[in-house]
């Protein structure tokens, strides 16, 4: 009697610690809302020399979920082998379903680019706009200490680049892939980007990242990628 | 006879669609044409 007590007191103790410790399962977002300003593109891997395509200042968010239509541009005929989108690191989302401390239908903002983060400044970016070449300041360390820290969100510059082997999940999604980073920072560009083209696609990948085990309701790094045909 | 004439109509009706599809240079794109960006959550 006394052994079978102590065995249920194990065992008791064994579901208590589970359910301590269990996860909450994550979800996709049923919206994303992306706020882009603009877009370059370089004939280069390390990004140098990115001519603006389209810019705007004050641009609005758009949802990445319906696959939204950002702005057209007429690059001249060749290989890119790096695209700059120059986008807000404040995400906006909505869970596309209730689990743990996320509701399916409220909206949460997040800072993508917080604590580590780094991103390369842009030194021009008071007089962007079409056919102006981007430059590049310091690499600096984001002001935004959480994901919450909504009040340091900035536009920041998501390097896609043909030199890189970067995931855009380690905090250099918007560092300028150059010198000790060139191979490590922004994110794999798979291919070229050929002109003449007919379209081009962003992706800012969310699903599976609605972690509902953090309070608040949390968003985990997401993938990205282009695509063009 | 009809075959040879089935098959000159075969070639007619082809390269006519060659003449057409040769004559819209922008289908797909071309050196100049704008490229739409998109956004995609996947």
């Amino acid at each position: 009697m006394m052994i079978f007590n102590k065995r249920a007191q194990g065992l008791l103790a064994a579901f208590a610690f589970m359910a301590a410790s269990s996860a909450f399962a994550n979800t996709n977002p049923a919206s994303a809302l992306v706020t882009i300003y603009g877009v370059a593109v370089s004939p280069n891997a390390d990004c140098s020399n990115a001519v603006v395509l389209n810019y705007s200042s004050s641009p609005t968010a758009v949802d990445f979920e319906q696959t939204p239509s950002l702005f057209s541009g007429s690059p001249s005929a060749g290989t890119y082998n790096c695209v700059v989108l120059l986008m807000s690191d404040q995400l906006t989302f909505t869970p596309a379903a209730t689990t743990g401390n996320c509701t399916a239908g409220t909206t949460y903002s997040r800072v993508v680019c917080s604590g580590n983060c780094t991103y390369t400044t842009i030194t021009n970016a008071s007089s962007l706009a079409p056919g102006v070449t981007l430059t590049y300041g310091s690499t600096v360390q984001t002001s935004a200490t959480t994901s919450q820290d909504l009040a340091n969100a900035t536009m920041v510059p998501l390097f896609i680049s043909n030199g890189t082997s970067g995931t855009g999940q380690t905090g250099l999604a918007f560092t300028q892939p150059t010198g000790a980073n060139a191979t490590t920072a922004g994110i794999a560009l798979s291919g070229a980007f050929v002109v003449p083209a007919s379209s081009a696609t962003f992706i800012v990948d969310f699903d599976n990242q609605v972690n509902g085990s953090q309070n608040p309701c949390d968003l985990g790094p997401p993938k990205f990628g282009f695509r063009s045909q | 006879m009809l075959k040879n004439s089935k098959f000159w109509l075969m070639i007619m009706i082809l390269l006519g669609t060659g003449a057409i599809a040769a004559g819209f240079p922008g289908c797909g794109s071309s050196n100049g044409d704008s490229v739409v960006f998109y956004g995609a959550g996947r």
